[in-house]
C-alpha cells in the first residue's frame, strides 16, 4: 500500500467515513470536521502507522494533505 | 445508535470526542431537560471542554445555554467588558484557569487578589454560582524537593494560593472549587499536561483528559440542581462480603482482617458506612435465604450492621422486582439509585427492567470504591444537618409504602439472555468439578448425597445410572459446569439420587430445561416413572418446591423428607434455554 493509500485510510478512520476520498490539495477547509482535535488524531495515527515522530515545527507548517504525505516520505527517507 | 454507556465511568475519551455530535443528538432525543445558563470564562482554550460538558449535563437532564468568554480574557470579560456577561445573567459562571494563568510567583496576596476581584464582581449577578478551578502542580520543580516547602518554590506558592481559594470557598456558599489539582494528580501530571496540546492549541490539559475535566464540572452543576444519587442498593454475597453465605455459612463469610479479600470487603463496608453517615441510604437486594443472610449481617466482623440498611429484600425474586419495591418503600425514583452487584447478569437484568438506574460496571471488589468515586454519584456541594437524619426519615416512611412495584415480565428478560445449556454425561474430564459441585452446594441440593471423583468415575461406565452434567452459557459468556443430576435405574423406574445446581445460575429456568432433557432420556430408555426425594436441611429451602413446580406428585411426606413421582408421559412445557448435547 502506498503512503497515499495509507493516509487515506487514516482519514477515513478519523472522520468515521469509509467513503472519504482524499486529494493532495485538500486542507481543513475542504473537510467539514477537520478541526484541531481531528488534526491531533491525524498526526497521532500517522506517527503510529509510519513509526515516525513529527516535530512541532513540522506540524505547524502543514497546509494540506499533500504536505502531510511529503513530510511522511521525507521522514521515511531520513530513516533509511 | 445507542450511547448508553459512553458517558459512564470509565470513559473512552477517543470515542466521546470523536462521536460528540452523534452522542448529543442521541441525548437530545432521549430526555426531558431543564435549562441552565452557564458562562465559561477562559484562561486557556475552552472549545471541547464546553462541548463535552454539554454532553454530561444533557445526560443529567440539564440543557446548558452557554456564554463563552474570549480566549484568555477571563479578567477583562468580567471586570472591564462585562456588559454581555452581565446581560446574559448566568446561573453559573465557570472560571477555567490553570497554573498557566499565574502571572508571577512573587507575591501570593497580589495573585490571589486578582481572582478575588473577579469573584466579588460576579457576585453582583443575582443567584449566580461560581465554579473556580484550583491550581494544578507544575510538571517541573526548579528547586527539586525543596520546591514544596521553600517559600521561593513555585510548588509552595501554588499550594498556598490554593489554600486561599479554599478559605474563600468555606466563607462563600455560592462558590465551588473544581478540583483539577486532584484530577491531575489522580491521572498523573505527566498525563494531564501535554506541551504539544498547549503550544499548538492552547489547551492547558491533554485533550484526552477533557472528558474527565468536563465530567468533574458537570458533577458540581448536577449536584446544585438536585441530581445527586440518594441511595445505594447492595447485593450481599461477593459484594459486601466474600463467599456465598448459603454455601459456607454465616461464620465463614470473608470479612475482616484475617484475609486479603476479607480486608478489601471490610474497607468497602467502611466506605459505605461513611457514605451512609452523610445521608446516603443503604439497602439490600440479595438472592439468598433471608434467615441465613441476616445471620451473616450479625457476624461481628462486619462494619455494616443490619440496622445500617433501611430496606432489606432477601429472597429469590428477580432483582429488578426487589429494587422496584425498595424504591416504592422509600419513595425514591430509579434515577436516584446506584445498584451494586458483583454479578454482571444481575446488573443487566436490573438495568434492562428499570430505566435510569445507575450501576458500576465492575465485578472486582478491589475496584468498587474507585468506580463509585469516579462515577461522581455523590457530589456534596452542600452538607446539611438534615442529611445525617435522612436515614431516620426513610425508616419512618417505610411503614407507609408497603407496596410491591411493577416490573416487566421475567420471561422476557430470560429469553433476551440467549442461554445455551451444554449437556454431557459424567466423564473423566468433568468428575472433579461434579464432585465439588455436589460437595459445596448447599442451597440447590435435594438429598445432600455427595460423590467422590472415584465414585463418579465408576458410575460413568455403569449402565444403571443416568447422569446429566450441564454448563450454561449466555450472551455474557460461559458459566462452566453449574448443574448435575445423578439418577439410578431399577426396571422401568428411575430415582433421582441427587441433583445440584450452583446458585450462580438460580432463577434462569435451567432446572426446567434440564428436567425436560432428563425426561426425554428416560423415555428413550423406556422408563415410565421418575422418583424424586427431597430431604430438608437448614440451607436447602430454595428447592423445597422444586418437584411440585416440575409437576411431580407427592407420594409421602414426613418432617424431614418428601417423596415424589413423575409419569414420563406428562407433557412438559417448553422453555427459553437451547440445549446442546455433547457426545461423551
Amino acid at each position: 500500500m502506498s503512503v497515499f493509500e495509507k493516509v487515506q485510510e487514516i482519514f477515513q478512520d478519523v472522520f468515521d467515513d469509509t467513503t472519504l476520498e482524499i486529494k493532495r490539495e485538500y486542507s481543513s477547509a475542504d473537510i467539514e470536521d477537520w478541526d484541531s482535535l481531528a488534526q491531533i488524531n491525524l498526526i497521532t495515527q500517522m506517527e503510529k502507522e509510519f513509526n515516525l515522530k513529527f516535530n512541532m515545527n513540522d506540524i505547524i507548517k502543514l497546509q494540506n494533505i499533500g504536505d502531510m504525505i511529503d513530510l511522511i516520505e521525507k521522514k521515511q527517507n531520513e530513516q533509511l | 445508535m445507542s450511547f448508553t454507556n459512553s458517558l459512564e465511568y470509565p470513559f473512552d475519551s477517543t470515542n466521546i470526542l470523536k462521536h460528540k455530535k452523534a452522542i448529543k443528538k442521541w441525548l437530545l432525543d432521549n430526555n426531558a431537560f431543564q435549562e441552565v445558563k452557564i458562562a465559561m470564562l477562559s484562561g486557556s482554550t475552552i472549545g471541547y471542554i464546553k462541548d463535552i460538558l454539554e454532553l454530561f449535563l444533557l445526560k443529567q437532564g440539564i440543557k446548558p445555554v452557554f456564554w463563552e468568554g474570549n480566549y484568555g480574557r477571563y479578567i477583562e470579560d468580567t471586570l472591564f467588558e462585562n456588559n454581555t456577561l452581565f446581560e446574559f445573567s448566568p446561573d453559573i459562571v465557570y472560571i477555567h484557569t490553570s497554573n498557566k494563568n499565574i502571572d508571577n510567583y512573587l507575591n501570593i496576596a497580589n495573585e490571589y487578589e486578582k481572582f478575588e476581584k473577579i469573584w466579588e464582581k460576579i457576585k453582583e449577578i443575582p443567584n449566580c454560582k461560581i465554579i473556580q478551578n484550583n491550581f494544578e502542580m507544575l510538571s517541573y520543580r526548579l528547586l527539586g524537593n525543596r520546591d514544596v516547602y521553600d517559600t521561593r518554590g513555585k510548588l509552595s506558592f501554588i499550594n498556598e494560593l490554593n489554600q486561599k481559594l479554599y478559605e474563600y470557598a468555606r466563607a462563600n456558599t455560592s462558590f465551588f472549587i473544581n478540583d483539577i489539582n486532584y484530577l491531575s494528580a489522580y491521572y498523573g501530571i505527566e498525563n494531564w499536561y501535554n506541551p504539544q496540546h498547549y503550544y499548538l492549541y492552547k489547551y492547558a490539559l491533554d485533550i484526552s483528559k477533557i472528558p474527565v475535566l468536563s465530567f468533574n464540572i458537570s458533577n458540581i452543576i448536577k449536584s446544585l440542581y438536585g441530581k445527586n444519587k440518594k441511595t445505594i442498593i447492595l447485593d450481599l454475597d461477593n459484594t459486601i462480603w466474600g463467599g456465598i453465605i448459603g454455601d459456607i455459612g454465616a461464620k465463614n463469610i470473608e470479612i475482616g482482617m484475617d484475609s486479603a479479600q476479607g480486608e478489601a470487603f471490610l474497607d468497602f463496608q467502611k466506605y459505605l458506612k461513611e457514605l451512609s453517615e452523610l445521608g446516603i441510604v443503604l439497602n439490600i437486594a440479595s438472592k439468598n435465604n433471608e434467615e441465613i443472610a441476616l445471620e451473616g449481617l450479625k457476624n461481628e466482623k462486619n462494619v455494616l450492621k443490619a440496622k445500617d440498611f433501611i430496606v432489606k429484600k432477601i429472597n429469590w425474586e428477580p432483582k429488578s422486582k426487589n429494587v422496584q419495591s425498595i424504591l416504592k418503600e422509600i419513595n425514591l425514583l430509579s434515577e436516584s439509585v446506584v445498584f451494586i452487584d458483583d454479578n454482571p447478569i444481575e446488573r443487566d437484568e436490573v438495568r434492562s427492567n428499570i430505566e435510569k438506574i445507575s450501576t458500576i460496571n465492575t465485578s472486582e471488589i478491589l475496584d468498587f470504591i474507585k468506580y463509585i468515586n469516579n462515577s461522581g454519584f455523590f457530589e456534596f456541594t452542600n452538607i446539611s444537618s438534615e442529611d445525617k437524619e435522612r436515614n431516620k426519615y426513610y425508616q419512618a416512611n417505610l411503614n407507609r409504602n408497603l407496596e410491591i412495584g411493577k416490573f416487566k415480565t421475567y420471561d422476557e428478560y430470560l429469553s433476551s439472555l440467549h442461554m445455551t445449556a451444554k449437556i454431557s454425561k459424567i466423564n473423566e474430564t468433568n468428575k472433579e468439578r461434579v464432585s465439588q459441585l455436589f460437595g459445596k452446594t448447599n442451597q440447590f441440593n435435594l438429598t445432600q448425597k455427595k460423590y467422590s471423583p472415584e465414585q463418579l468415575s465408576v458410575m460413568s461406565t455403569n449402565k444403571d445410572y443416568i447422569s446429566i452434567v450441564s454448563e450454561l452459557d449466555d450472551k455474557f459468556g460461559k458459566n462452566g459446569i453449574v448443574s448435575a443430576i445423578v439418577a439410578r435405574k431399577s426396571q422401568d423406574n428411575v430415582e433421582i439420587e441427587n441433583w445440584t445446581m450452583s446458585c450462580r445460575v438460580f432463577k434462569r429456568g435451567l432446572e426446567k430445561a434440564l428436567f425436560s432433557y432428563f425426561v426425554q432420556k428416560c423415555k428413550e430408555q423406556n422408563i415410565k416413572k421418575i422418583i424424586g426425594k427431597y430431604i430438608r436441611t437448614e440451607k436447602n429451602s430454595y428447592v423445597s418446591n422444586l418437584f411440585p413446580d416440575l409437576n411431580f406428585n407427592l407420594i409421602s411426606k414426613t418432617d424431614k423428607e418428601e417423596l415424589y413421582e413423575f409419569n414420563t408421559n406428562t407433557s412438559i412445557e417448553q422453555n427459553t434455554i437451547k440445549i446442546i448435547k455433547e457426545e461423551a
